[in-house]
């Protein structure tokens, strides 16, 4: 067991021991859309900073879970994600924006790109960051949930009665929420371009006007997942891994998303020999 | 796109580090493969002996009757190092090196005999000088065997040179006796051909010389005859004819007159060929003293009975004498005709004595058979003259005096082993542990399509690269990383140690 999980563990303890288990009424308020418009965003924002934060990852923590935070050292990475960041914001304008992230190939690094740059959003005072993971087949964003029962994206497309508050959760760091996939489905695409999925993305991206979704798709050489999911977003990463995609692989997935939303390539994972030798 | 030599290397340098247990492992385990082999490589020892090509020497004038010719140049060279490779020059060799035993088969014969010739180096440095060279393990085996050879060669060259001269000598001695023989015959043939045929016979052409002559005083002779009887006829015809008494003492002069003459002229003639004690000659003088007397008494008695008449007269009968007279008449006549057809015969025969006395002297046989022998003589002295160059040359070749080849430096007992040394295997170890991996390195991403390269993206692709993440470190991960860097980097430089330790201290196996 990670120092993440277990960090993660002994955050939920204390939360089921200072708080009840949610019953349906509480479940049906929390879903209650709330119904706000771009006036309150003052308001909302203010707000941000009584964001509820049960557990919060120390900075050992981020660097064993390979989560960029400020001031880290290898401040690389972290100008890379910032760039990022602010492209898209440059692109999003005013409102906040759906991103989704995928890879070339599979095991390409979309998981860690979409991690970093929710984090990357989050490091903004004024921002929150929703990272959606859609990999419903093997979940990769699970581990910073903790605990065995959790409710995720299969259960509530799954499940009428699970509600939206019910699959947001924190993600150890200040204005980060995670919606885990939950419980893997081989129906994964048939998920993906199900109303209820649509509703939600609707609705995450509407309820609160500050909030910026990520959401981790698989690749398009696994499945049509990221295909059915990039009409849902405003804007599209290609994740590109260091030495595993040729330029044929890059070209045809990047030819297979709109040109509209497709924002741009991610040169992932390049190796930093210099960094390792050195420091 | 073809991506930069900075590009290149970058990609290389991120490719080691990504490989670079790879890395490690290829260094240390060819390093130490090249320092087991160089200790356990084993020494060779080598024997060298120098050969001299003697083609510039003070005997090479005396040698051009030799057939065996050794100034033929750099040739020499390409020659020796077939002939030292050879089976013939090498088998003795080997046998006297020690590298046949009584037990050793045909088969391991063959297969000593490729050994010895992959290590044999023959090499023409040049000027005259012949390198030859043989490796082995044991070294005096290379040193005997270097030497064999060398002996064995030069053995067979001398050998072959002298045979070679030998059999010229004999083949040109063989030619001279064989023209001897024929001149012997030609002047035979010659001698018999002059002796059987007058055409060729001095003798014959002073004979045909005097048989001119006489023929010429035949002639001659025939025509004064011939006169004095054509003079005589007229007389007797003027006799005949009315003047006889008148006329018989003057007529009588006129034969003694002619006689006289007749007899003059033959003296004259026979005094070019015979001395006066000839009978001839002394016959002939005595009958002309004897017509000179009778004359002078004719004359006398003339100048008395006709003061004015000029020419002697006879005394003549009246009846007999005209009787005597017209038959002298006719047989002076007859006697002309008949020296008319001798004089007429003798030019015949002197005119084709003359044609044959020119013509004697141009034999076409005896022609021909000159020609052939002056030209075997020319050859006979052509060959005695080479015969004579072949017999010298065979007298060098006897006395070791014409030898091409020589050894100019005899061969050596190897003190030190050729191998090579132990820090070329370590260092080359070294160098080949490094570019070996990273040579491959290299290679995989030139190669391999997969990109490595973000400029490619933008460049190549056409589109738009947003970021470039580089690897993300864990602490713990980068702390492995860097132990796993460290220990590499340890282990890599105790191999280097340990191998430089091994040059230095010169230890082998």
């Amino acid at each position: 067991m990670s120092k993440v999980e277990k960090a993660l563990q002994k955050a939920r303890a204390m939360d089921e021991a200072t708080q009840p288990i949610p019953t349906v009424a509480t479940r049906a308020a929390q879903e209650q859309p709330l119904l706000v418009s771009h006036k309150d965003l003052a308001t909302y924002t203010a707000q941000i900073p009584r964001m509820s934060q049960k557990f919060q990852l120390d900075r050992s923590d981020l660097g064993e879970a390979k989560i960029i935070y400020q001031d880290m050292e290898d401040a690389k990475v972290v100008d890379a994600f910032r760039h990022m960041r602010t492209h898209i914001l440059q692109n999003a304008g005013s409102s906040n924006c759906v991103v989704l992230v995928t890879s070339v190939v599979p095991d390409g690094g979309a998981s860690f790109v979409a991690l970093n740059l929710s984090a990357a959003f989050a490091f903004d005072e004024s921002k929150t960051a929703l990272l959606v993971d859609c990999r419903l087949r093997d979940p990769k964003q699970d581990r910073f949930v903790g605990g065995e029962i959790h409710y995720g994206l299969t259960d509530y497309l799954e499940d009428e009665d699970v509600g939206v508050s019910q699959i947001i959760h924190e993600g150890g760091l200040p204005r980060f929420r995670l919606i885990p996939a939950g419980r893997k489905s081989d129906a994964s695409t048939e998920h993906m371009d199900s109303r209820r999925m649509r509703e939600l993305v609707s609705h995450l991206k509407e309820r609160y006007p500050d909030r910026y979704i990520i959401l981790d798709a698989a690749s398009p050489a696994e499945s049509a997942d990221a295909a059915v999911l990039a009409e849902l977003a405003d804007f599209v990463l290609l994740v590109v891994p260091y030495g595993k995609a040729t330029e044929s692989q890059i070209w045809s997935a990047a030819k297979a998303i709109d040109e509209q939303k497709f924002l741009g390539v991610i040169f992932n994972d390049e190796p930093q020999p210099r960094r390792v030798i050195w420091n | 796109m073809r991506l930069t030599f900075e590009q290149n290397a970058h990609i290389l340098g991120k490719e080691a580090f990504s490989h670079r247990r790879f890395i490690a492992g290829t260094f240390i385990a060819v390093t130490a493969l090249a320092t087991i082999a160089g200790l356990m490589w084993p020494k060779a020892y080598q024997s060298t002996s120098m050969i001299l090509v003697n083609n510039k020497r003070m005997v090479n004038p005396l040698e051009k009757g030799a057939a065996y010719q050794p100034d033929v140049g750099q040739q020499r060279a390409k020659i020796a190092q077939d002939l030292i490779t050879s089976r013939e020059v090498l088998m003795p060799a080997m046998a006297t090196a020690g590298f046949f035993t009584q037990k050793t088969s045909a088969r391991e014969k063959a297969g000593l005999l490729k050994s010895v010739r992959s290590n044999a180096t023959v090499a023409d440095l040049g000027t005259n000088l012949i390198s030859v060279s043989f490796k082995d393990r044991n070294p005096a085996r290379a040193y005997h065997l270097t030497k064999a050879v060398v002996a064995q060669f030069i053995g067979q060259d001398r050998a072959s040179a002298l045979r070679q001269a030998t059999e010229a000598y004999a083949f040109l001695n063989q030619e001279v006796a064989s023209y001897r023989e024929r001149i012997r015959s030609e002047t035979q043939e010659l001698k018999k051909l002059k002796a059987d045929t007058l055409d060729a016979n001095q003798t014959y052409a002073r004979y045909q010389r005097r048989r001119v002559a006489d023929l010429q005083a035949a002639y001659d002779k025939s025509q004064i005859e011939l006169k004095e009887d054509q003079g005589r006829v007229r007389v007797l015809e003027q006799e005949l004819t009315g003047q006889g008494q008148n006329n018989s003492l003057l007529a009588q002069g006129g034969l003694d007159r002619s006689r006289l003459i007749a007899d003059e002229a033959q003296l004259q003639k026979l005094r070019l060929y015979y001395r006066d004690t000839y009978p001839g000659i002394q016959a002939l003088k005595s009958e002309i003293r004897t017509l000179r007397g009778k004359l002078t008494r004719l004359s006398a008695q003339e100048k008395t009975l006709h003061p004015g008449q000029k020419s002697l007269t006879f005394a003549v009968g009246s009846g007999q004498f005209f009787n005597n007279l017209e038959h002298e008449f006719n047989d002076t006549q007859a006697h002309v005709a008949t020296l008319q057809a001798e004089a007429k015969e003798s030019q015949q025969l002197l005119k084709a004595q003359l044609a044959t006395l020119h013509n004697s002297e141009g034999s076409s046989a005896v022609s021909t058979l000159l020609r052939d022998y002056n030209v075997n003589q020319q050859t006979l002295d052509g060959l005695l003259r080479r015969r004579e160059q072949a017999r010298v040359a065979l007298n060098l070749n006897k006395r070791q005096q014409a030898l091409s080849f020589r050894v100019y430096e005899p061969a050596n007992l190897p003190a030190e082993a050729i191998s090579p040394p132990l820090a070329f295997f370590v260092i080359g170890g070294i160098i080949l542990g490094l570019v070996l991996p990273f040579g491959l390195l290299y290679g995989r991403t030139q190669m391999d399509a997969r990109v490595r390269a973000e400029a490619i993206i933008p460049e190549t692709l056409n589109l738009p690269l947003l970021a470039v993440v580089p690897h993300l470190y864990a602490p713990s991960e980068s702390l492995t990383a860097r132990r796993s860097v460290h220990w590499l980097g340890v282990l890599m430089f105790c191999v280097l140690f340990i191998a430089i330790s091994i040059v230095l201290s010169g230890r082998s196996i």
